[in-house]
């Protein structure tokens, strides 16, 4: 269930020049669905006032509780701040919140992760649900550049769950892996193999999304995209997330919340021009 | 020794003078997993119209230092699902639910008042007039004083509940409009509303919501509110309800002293979904260990300096 959860921070390092890795410690076990986040602030932080939404990359449950992973990348006050804190520190998350990527949509297709950049976090709980239920799972993850020796430790812990060859990284200066846009690295896939049954999952930069959107459209193939918003709250009530969609409650005939009914819609509700 | 935090105003009796306030707190329903709502002093839901509202384009909010910009543009469910749909179950709890009210001309905010009259479980009714009247020229109801009172007088009118009439800082006179809209009848005032700001992305050069301009809330207004509400307390008899900023017990108690009789607890809930909790908690801690045997006790006791007061 929902509750502001005290948490005592494990781990907290840069991972590589761009991401984070912070690992802490819940005194209880709490029911997870891939995609859901955390809204996070230091204790008694007063500035910035706004928690900062964390998606859930890795759960583990032991003798003493569970241990949450999170992937971040410093951008501005709130990573900076988050950045500074030491093991020991204690950290309030307010969660699980959001609704979840669903991993039954297709249960016989062959499952298309798509990332791009800090998006990826949000798809390692799928991509473990949908290895361990036996599905077929391939990941496709973008970058704008990686440095050519450097190990990706996060793409180490997707290939602990998954197939290595069923991962694939695009760069788009063509640094390491396919060179290109992530979105052509997974057209250039189905054009290959034309799979007669594919669910697209997504979660990265906007015009990625859409472009996610268009690919499933063109193919007539189910996505489901997790969409970012500033959020106040997280939990439904500042209504300051709000994104259109085609189809919405009968009160609202447009607006969705994408901390509340989201962050993660099917890809055709989503009116593109209007995020 | 336990203090006695309970106040009255409009006639009702609240068990604690902290009341979260409208837009904050949704329709009061979302937090009832997080605490007995019935340990509150009182619900403002969010503001209530005639039809459902959809809102502003995004995006719609902005951190800013200490604070956010908004523009969600009044979105709510219409005041005929709220009676239908939460109101039943809100009304379980033992607080005071005050339904925040507002409409694009007079006739809006009397029907809504109307529709509410007939419903039961509600105990006073706030008067947002902090919004476009759209039949004159899109001008705030609260900027005018003369506008206010007429629309103070004409939902007192035909109210079956105490009306709070709940001010504008964006007025050019906010104690002028105060002193005319408790003349209108008013049986209490709540300030302030959101103070209108703006917000600039350097790189686009463009506003940072969608709309432009939007109010701005959190602990930066603080200063500003507790001054308001310093002034409209001496300009008029009827009681006010401090808003503004307000994050801590210190800050409500600040309120108090300054002449509010009670406060409404806003942006604080959305980083700290028991921070109306918590305030009313230390409250209670502060009474104890100060030997304050009632809240009331220190309502208005600011003593200002007399050559600036
Ligand atoms: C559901 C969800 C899950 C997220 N998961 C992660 C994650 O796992 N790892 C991660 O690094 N980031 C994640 N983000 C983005 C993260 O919450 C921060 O918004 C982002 O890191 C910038 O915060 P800041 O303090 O560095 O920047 P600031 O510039 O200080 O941010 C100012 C405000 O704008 C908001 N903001 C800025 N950029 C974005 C954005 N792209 N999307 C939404 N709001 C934004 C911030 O949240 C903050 O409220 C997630 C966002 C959402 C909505
Ligand atoms: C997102 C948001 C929505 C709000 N919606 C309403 C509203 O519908 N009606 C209203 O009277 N005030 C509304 N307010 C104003 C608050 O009730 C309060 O007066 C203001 O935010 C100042 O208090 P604070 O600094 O504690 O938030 C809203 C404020 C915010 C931040």
């Amino acid at each position: 269930m929902m509750r502001d959860h005290r948490v005592r921070i494990l781990s907290n390092a840069p991972e590589t020049l761009t991401y984070w890795r912070l690992r802490v410690r819940l005194s209880e076990t709490i029911a997870i669905r891939p995609g859901q986040f955390v809204m996070a602030r230091t204790r008694e932080q007063w500035e910035p006032i706004w928690r900062r939404a964390l998606v859930i990359y890795r759960a583990e449950e032991h003798a003493e509780g569970m241990d949450l992973e999170f992937l971040y990348k410093v951008l501005g006050r709130g990573t900076a701040l988050l950045s500074r804190q030491r093991p020991g520190d204690e950290l309030e998350m307010l969660g699980p919140l959001g609704n979840g990527f669903p991993h039954d949509a297709d249960p016989d297709a062959e499952a298309l992760l798509i990332s791009g950049g800090i998006g990826l976090p949000a798809l390692y709980l799928l991509a473990e649900a949908l290895a361990r239920d036996g599905r077929a799972v391939r990941l496709f993850h973008g970058e704008p550049t990686v440095e050519p020796e450097r190990p990706l430790p996060f793409l180490d812990d997707f290939a602990r769950v998954l197939e290595p060859e069923a991962i694939t990284l695009a760069t788009e200066d063509g640094s390491r892996g396919f060179p290109g846009l992530v979105t052509e690295a997974v057209e250039a896939y189905l054009e290959r193999t034309r799979p007669g049954r594919a669910v697209l999952y997504a979660c990265g930069p906007t015009p990625m999304l859409r472009r996610v959107a268009e690919i499933a459209a063109q193919r007539r193939l189910p996505a489901y995209v997790s969409l970012e918003a500033r959020m106040a709250c997280g939990f439904g009530v500042c209504l300051g997330c709000a994104v259109k969609t085609q189809f919405a409650s009968e009160h609202m005939p447009h607006y969705r919340r994408v901390c509340a009914e989201g962050p993660i819609f099917r890809a055709e509700e989503v009116i593109w021009d209007e995020l | 020794m336990s203090c006695d935090l309970s106040v009255e105003i409009a006639g009702l009796r609240f068990k604690n003078p902290i009341l979260t306030a409208s837009g904050t707190f949704g329709y009061g329903l979302e937090f009832a997993s997080w605490f007995d709502l019935g340990r509150l002093g009182g619900i403002c839901t969010k503001g209530l119209s005639l039809e459902p509202l959809e809102g502003n384009p995004p995006p719609r909010i902005v951190e800013t230092h200490g604070g956010m910009l908004n523009s969600i543009g009044l979105q709510n469910i219409g005041v005929r699902a709220f009676v239908a749909e939460k109101l039943p179950k809100l009304r379980q709890f033992q607080t005071h639910i005050i339904a925040n009210v507002f409409g694009s001309c007079f006739e809006e905010y009397l029907e809504v008042i109307r529709i509410l009259n007939d419903a039961e479980g509600i105990s006073a009714y706030e008067l947002n007039i902090s919004c476009p009247n759209v039949k004159a020229g899109g001008m705030e109801f609260g900027n005018d004083p003369d506008e206010a009172a007429r629309l103070t007088e004409a939902c007192k009118r035909i109210a079956r509940r105490p009306i709070i009439v709940k001010l504008s800082p964006n007025a050019g006179d906010i104690v002028r409009v105060a002193r005319a809209v408790e003349e209108a009848g008013a049986d209490a005032l709540s300030a302030i509303n959101t103070i209108l700001g703006l917000s600039v992305d350097i790189y686009t050069r463009r506003p940072r919501l969608a709309t432009g301009m939007g109010g701005l809330s959190g602990p930066a207004i603080k200063p500003i509110a507790l001054r308001m509400v310093y002034q409209i307390t001496h300009a008029v008899r009827i009681p006010v309800i401090g808003i503004g900023g307000i994050a801590t017990v210190e800050d409500a108690l600040e309120f108090l002293i300054a002449g509010a009789t009670a406060v409404q607890i806003g942006t604080a809930n959305y980083y700290d979904p028991l921070a109306s909790i918590k305030i009313i908690e230390g409250l209670k801690r502060f009474c104890e260990q100060h030997g304050i045997t009632t809240i009331r006790s220190l309502i208005g006791s600011l003593q200002m300096n007399e050559r600036l007061a």
